[in-house]
């Protein structure tokens, strides 16, 4: 039966057919509406789709047929998960032209913002713990990235700044210097500057305006008519930090500054990293967020500007066991009703993590790792265990530390490291001061618990690029700790492995001793714990004993670790490693998931509410990208554009793993 | 009528021009034919040797082409949907593509709507994707010249036609 039925449609398909006539006027219009769309999708959805529709007024629908389809496929892709991911790198780039092209550096914590048919991106952090102020402009249209040459007063390098686009300029604000770890060149600091950027002139204008907000980095901007709307943000307040909920408003043309009034107490607590995105002229909502120490939040509100007097509501949110869990440190945007998140997902089985031992989008200070036998190795025990603590101290701290012994050692033989090595032997050598200052602290175990009244530690800025240090403060409880055996040995390594970490440890915790210092992003990512000192003042985590305990016992392990080691035999040689060897973790690259928030509801219902999407697959789609933090994501035209990020695990290393590269996720084009 | 006599060990089919012109085809490449292949499967020719499928909507000049560019093809992987990060690129042409497509304009529509009657997804992307190379870059007016099209907006019309954007959101 069935074969009858489609022998009978064949034939009728056949009959309907016209036989085609010679084309005696080449024209693309003999081409049926159906091709021509199909045609058109291979457009980039930018300057040549607006061309095309106002070629000719069928060429006009046709594209406007396209656009409308193309809003649908991927609102409807991103319910039913049914997008890709493509990636547009260097390579992509190189392969596309004959001469060398424009690529802008790797970088995390910038700022993205899109302009008609541009995104644009400004500074944030590199691979090295610096801060950009450069601005780059990414054409959709034709591919390509190109770097303006700006005029005017530029902004201080900085990163966590919003941008928000109004007309035909930029307007960045705040934003901090990234906490560097070698701040001779960057202090790290908080600003308020607010700059405009001509897109015309290309020029940047520093505005000065007071009152004005103080310094802030973190806070979340969107623009409403003539208002740009600010919320949140990290900042320092009489020597303490402090999160803020505190809305301003700059009215854009006057360049000026306010804060509204509100209705009642009922407002967002304190938080910086959230989501911020305008809903219409007179709404926004603020997803996320961080406010310190365990609290991450994964809340909604909708601020109501509608009237003189503003006014907080806090949402109902549906279906959270789908929802984005990071909603601080992940980039998230607005498409059409959906709010949509990238990030990590938090009921992904470990062994669904893939390996894609093979790419190398991710430009690092170092570049790829070079092959190595003992990369495609299953992994051992303890990486197992601790999936989220890749010891980058076991490099960068414990490593380092012999190379940084050595140096101390040798004395003025560090003269002839090259510049670049003498200054990461310095580093490790403050490093290791700091752990010893450290040490030296929990020796002396004082009564007094509060790491505020802890001093501050020293002589950190000027060493770094200074001649090899004497050794550090004889004060050290410990004699000089004998070279730990590197780890090249894969059998044998698993004590060091762990005298590294509890090295890294309290590297870390050493941070606490400044106030001032905010953590690092990814150090609160990583251990809640541990930035409980940091944010919360009166929930300071040192002033509880058992952390000191803690401490200690780690202390008293490393050092039983130390002592086996030094009665090693082997332990008397260290072989020189490689700066960064390869970490086998770097490769089994962890991707992107996907998360989608259903808003429509909010500006509609007597009941407002976000419904998380159920997800598919946990939100990993095809070609989902490496799993990185401090990304920017903007909504393009029938796909969203995600940029840059950081791979968290190196964030505490020597050289960050940064990317350039884009990643665009759209529906798969369809054949007609 | 120009009817080839060779016979091949391969099976094979005739395929028949609209101006009446007899292909032998290897059934392999013919099958790349969504359309053909459909046919010989739902009316049971492929075992007929000497059966001939009608093409009446493809001239001999065009099928020729298709069916070069088919043979060139044949062994092509199918595409797979895989989980690795696709390139975003539209000009990925091989450069035997590209010197297949040297072709005049009116050839090249036919081939698109050739790929299209007879379902040849991997020709139809090739020349669409083609035809949008030679949109890429262009003025409107450019566009219209390179296409022969004429311009149909009244200078009101157009102004407010650039004056749209549709991918704004309706509020």
């Amino acid at each position: 039966m069935d074969t009858c039925n489609h022998k009978v449609d064949s034939e009728n398909q056949n009959c309907d057919m016209t036989p085609a006539s010679p084309l005696l006027y080449a024209s693309l219009n003999v081409l049926p509406d159906e091709i021509l769309e199909f045609i058109f999708t291979y457009l980039p959805p930018y300057g040549d789709l607006e061309h095309c529709s106002i070629v000719c007024k069928r060429w006009h629908a046709i594209v406007k047929n396209l656009v409308r389809r193309s809003k649908f496929n991927l609102e409807k892709g991103l319910t039913d998960f049914r997008l890709r991911w493509e990636v547009f790198s260097p390579q992509t780039a190189a392969a596309a032209s004959s001469s060398p092209v424009a690529f802008i550096a790797g970088r995390f914590a910038h700022s993205a913002v899109r302009q008609r048919n541009s995104m644009y991106v400004f500074g944030g952090g590199s691979t090295s713990d610096t801060t950009f102020n450069d601005l780059w402009r990414f054409d959709l249209t034709h591919m390509r990235w190109a770097r303006p040459v700006a005029t005017g007063t530029y902004p201080s390098p900085k990163g966590s700044a919003s941008m928000v686009a109004w007309k035909d300029q930029l307007v960045l604000f705040g934003g901090w210097r990234y906490p560097s770890l070698h701040p001779p060149y960057q202090p790290w600091c908080l600003f308020d500057e607010l700059h405009y950027y001509d897109l015309g002139k290309n020029r940047w204008l520093l505005r000065n305006t007071m009152p004005c907000p103080p310094p802030m980095a973190g806070h979340s901007a969107t623009v409403h008519g003539d208002r740009m709307v600010v919320f949140g943000g990290y900042q320092i307040t009489d020597d303490v930090n402090i999160n803020s909920n505190d809305t301003w408003v700059l009215d854009l043309p006057e360049q000026r500054w306010w804060q509204p009034l509100f209705v009642g107490n009922t407002r967002p607590s304190a938080r910086y990293g959230q989501i911020q995105i305008e809903l219409d002229k007179n709404h926004l909502l603020v997803v996320g967020g961080c406010g310190g120490a365990n609290r991450v939040y994964t809340d909604a509100w909708l601020l109501d500007m509608t009237r003189d007097v503003w006014s907080w509501k806090t949402l109902t949110v549906r279906n959270k066991r789908f929802g984005a869990v990071h909603m601080w440190c992940n980039p998230g945007c607005k498409v059409n009703n959906y709010l949509v998140v990238v990030g990590p997902s938090p009921n992904m089985p470990q062994d669904f993590q893939m390996m894609k031992q093979s790419r190398v989008p991710v430009v690092g200070g170092r570049g790829p790792p070079p092959p190595n036998p003992h990369q495609n190795m299953p992994q051992r025990g303890q990486r197992i265990l601790m999936p989220e603590r890749r010891l980058a101290g076991g490099l960068g701290g414990g490593l380092g530390q012999n190379r940084a012994n050595r140096v101390v050692a040798g004395g003025g033989a560090g003269g002839a490291l090259a510049p670049q090595e003498q200054y990461l032997a310095n580093r490790r050598a403050i490093l290791n001061q700091h752990m010893q200052q450290a040490q030296q602290f929990m020796h002396n175990n004082n009564v007094n618990n509060n790491n505020n009244n802890y001093q501050p530690r020293s002589g950190r800025l000027s060493d770094l690029h200074a001649p090899p240090a004497p050794a550090p403060p004889a004060a050290a409880p410990s004699p000089p700790s004998p070279p730990v055996r590197a780890p090249s040995l894969a059998a044998a390594d698993g004590d060091v492995d762990a005298a590294q970490r509890l090295q890294r440890n309290l590297a870390l915790r050493c941070r606490d001793n400044e106030p001032r210092l905010p953590k690092r992003f990814d150090e609160m990512y990583e251990d809640p714990f541990r930035m409980a000192a940091f944010n919360v003042p009166t929930r300071s985590r040192s002033a509880s004993r058992d952390h000191n305990e803690r401490i200690r016992r780690m202390e008293e392990k490393m050092n039983a670790i130390r002592n086996s080691r030094r009665s090693a035999p082997a332990a008397a040689q260290v072989e020189p490693q490689p700066l960064r060897a390869p970490s086998p973790k770097r490769l089994r690259c962890n991707v992107q998931s996907l998360f989608v928030c259903d808003i429509s509801s909010i500006l509609s219902s007597s009941e407002p509410a976000l419904d998380w999407v159920e997800y598919k697959n946990f939100g990993v789609l095809r070609g989902a990208p490496d799993r990185l933090i401090l990304s920017s994501l903007i909504a393009g035209n029938g796909e969203l554009i995600l940029f840059g990020g950081v791979h968290k695990e190196t964030l505490t290393d020597i050289t960050h793993h940064v990317s350039n590269s884009i990643h665009f996720l759209s529906f798969p084009r369809d054949i007609i | 009528m120009n009817t080839e006599k060779t016979k091949l060990k391969m099976p094979s089919i005739k395929l028949q021009s609209s101006d009446e012109e007899i292909f032998d085809t290897d059934i392999q490449i013919a099958k790349c034919s969504g359309t053909i292949k459909t046919m010989l499967e739902d009316c049971g020719m492929e075992d007929d040797e000497n059966a001939i499928v009608p093409l009446p909507n493809v001239n001999s000049t065009i099928l020729r082409k298709v069916l070069t560019w088919a043979h060139y093809h044949k062994d092509d992987p199918q595409p797979t949907e895989d989980d690795e990060s696709k390139e975003k690129r539209t000009d990925d042409i091989i450069s035997w593509d590209a010197d297949f497509l040297k072709v005049d304009q009116g050839t090249l529509f036919e081939l698109i709507l050739a790929a299209n009657y007879l379902d040849i997804k991997g020709l139809l992307e090739l020349t669409c994707k083609t035809v949008a190379n030679m949109i890429k870059g262009k003025t409107p007016e450019e566009i219209r010249k390179t296409f022969n099209i004429k311009k149909d907006f009244t200078p009101a019309e157009e102004e407010q036609v650039r004056k749209e954007n549709e991918w704004c959101e309706e509020k």
